[in-house]
C-alpha cells in the first residue's frame, strides 16, 4: 500500500524537492509539475526499491499523475 | 610491470549544437545543462571512418611520446561495436597499415561498448605479459554517429563522436590495480541496433546504471579493504549528466569527487573514460582513482588505478 502522501515523499527524497504533502495537485501531469522523464525514472526506481515491485516500460507510460502512482502501486 | 603510461585523443572539431537539437525535439535548456549535460556533440566528418578516428588519436599519441616510436609497437587494440565496413576486416589491421605500423603488430578488435576501456586496459596489459611483449596501444574508437537516426530524441542529444589512444607499457605513472567484472544479459533488448539504427531504452539503462555501478565501486573497495574515501577521484562513464550526478549523490559529501566531463563530448562510450584520465590522472595529484564502465549488454567493469610514482614519459 502507498498512499499519495508517500509518494509525493518519494518525489521529494529522490529529487531533492520540497514539493508541499498536502497542497501538491495529485490529479496534475508530473510534468506540469516540472517533473521531466529523467526525474521520472528516479522516481520509479526509488518506489520500486520501496515497494518491491518491478514496473514494466508498458506500466510506467501509463503513471501520469501522483495519484496514477500511489494507485498502481496499492 | 605493465601499465598506463600516457593517453592522447581526437575529438572532431565539427559538432552538432545540442541547444539547437534542443528545440526541435521540445526539451528545455535547462534539461540539456542539467540532466544530458551535453552543450555540444562532436561529429566525424563524413568521410572518415572509425579506423581515422583512431588513427588520429595514435597519431597524438606519437606526437606528445617521442619516447614512442612506431617501431616500439608490439600490439594495437581497438574497442568499438562500429567497425569501419561491417567489421571484416578486422578495425586494427586498417589502423594498423594506414599508421603503416611494423608487420610484426598483433593487431584485433574488442566488441564491448562503455565498459570498453576498462575491460581493454586488462586485456592488453595480460596480453602483452603473457606474450612478453612491451608496447601496446589501447583504441577506443566506436562513433555512434553511424548508427544514430538523427530523428530518434532518445539517442541524439546524448552521443558524441571521439577516439582514444592509451600506451600500456613497463616503468609507468599509473598501474592496474584490483578490477570487477559483470554482465547481465537481460538487458542485451534496451541498447541495440535495431533496424540499423541505434535504440535506447532509456528507462531501462537509466535503472540499471543507478541501481548496479554504486554498490559494484563499493562492492571492489571493500573486497581491497579500503574505504570511499581512500579514492581520490572517480572517473566514471560519461552516460549522460543526470547518471553521473545520481551515482554520484549515493556519495554524499563525496560526490565532488566524481568527475563530470561531458559538455563539449557529450557520451563519447568507451572513450569517455580515458577522456576523462587524459586530464585528470596525468594532470592532477590524484594518487588512487576509480575507474567504472557501463552500458550496452548490460556490461560493467569497475577498476583502481594507482600511481606508481615511476617515468614520467
Amino acid at each position: 500500500m502507498v498512499t499519495e502522501e508517500q509518494v509525493i515523499i518519494a518525489i521529494n527524497q529522490a529529487l531533492d524537492l520540497n514539493l508541499d504533502i498536502e497542497n501538491t495537485p495529485r490529479n496534475e501531469a508530473l510534468k506540469d509539475l516540472g517533473i521531466d522523464s529523467l526525474d521520472f525514472f528516479n522516481i520509479l526506481i526509488a518506489l520500486e526499491e520501496i515497494t518491491g515491485r518491478k514496473v514494466s516500460d508498458e506500466d510506467s507510460e501509463r503513471l501520469v499523475t501522483i495519484k496514477d502512482i500511489a494507485e498502481y502501486f496499492s | 610491470m605493465i601499465g598506463i603510461k600516457a593517453i592522447a585523443s581526437y575529438v572532431p572539431s565539427l559538432y552538432i549544437d545540442n541547444l539547437l537539437q534542443a528545440k526541435k525535439f521540445g526539451e528545455s535548456e535547462d534539461f540539456i545543462q542539467k540532466k544530458i549535460g551535453a552543450m555540444r556533440l562532436p561529429r566525424k566528418d563524413v568521410d572518415q571512418d572509425t579506423s581515422d578516428l583512431a588513427v588520429l588519436a595514435v597519431q597524438s599519441l606519437f606526437e606528445k611520446n617521442p619516447a614512442l616510436s612506431k617501431s616500439d609497437v608490439d600490439a594495437i587494440v581497438v574497442i568499438t561495436q562500429n567497425p569501419d565496413a561491417e567489421g571484416l576486416p578486422h578495425t586494427a589491421a586498417i589502423v594498423q597499415k594506414k599508421l603503416q605500423l611494423p608487420v610484426s603488430v598483433a593487431a584485433f578488435d574488442v566488441s564491448l561498448g562503455c565498459s570498453g576501456y576498462v575491460y581493454g586496459l586488462f586485456i592488453l596489459k595480460g596480453f602483452l605479459e603473457a606474450s612478453g611483449l612491451k608496447n601496446g596501444i589501447l583504441i577506443t574508437a566506436d562513433p555512434y554517429s553511424k548508427i544514430i537516426d538523427p530523428e530518434d530524441k532518445a539517442t541524439s542529444l546524448l552521443f558524441g563522436d571521439a577516439a582514444t589512444a592509451t600506451w600500456l607499457g613497463e616503468d609507468s605513472e599509473w598501474q592496474l590495480g584490483a578490477v570487477s567484472y559483470g554482465t547481465d544479459g537481460e538487458g542485451v533488448d534496451f541498447l541495440k541496433i535495431d533496424q540499423k539504427h541505434l535504440y535506447m531504452n532509456g528507462r531501462q539503462v537509466f535503472g540499471f546504471a543507478l541501481t548496479q555501478v554504486a554498490v559494484h565501486i563499493r562492492q571492489l573497495l571493500e573486497r581491497e579493504r579500503l574505504v570511499v574515501e581512500d579514492v581520490d577521484l572517480y572517473c566514471l562513464h560519461q552516460g549522460s549528466g543526470a547518471i553521473v550526478d545520481a551515482i554520484a549523490k549515493g556519495f554524499g559529501k563525496l560526490s565532488d569527487r566524481f568527475v563530470k566531463e561531458l559538455a563539449d563530448t557529450g557520451n563519447t562510450i568507451s572513450s569517455s573514460i580515458p577522456l576523462l584520465l587524459e586530464k585528470h590522472a596525468f594532470g592532477s595529484e590524484a594518487k588512487r582513482i576509480i575507474i567504472s564502465g557501463f552500458g550496452v549488454g548490460f556490461s560493467w567493469a569497475t577498476a583502481i588505478i594507482t600511481r606508481s610514482n615511476k617515468g614520467k614519459v
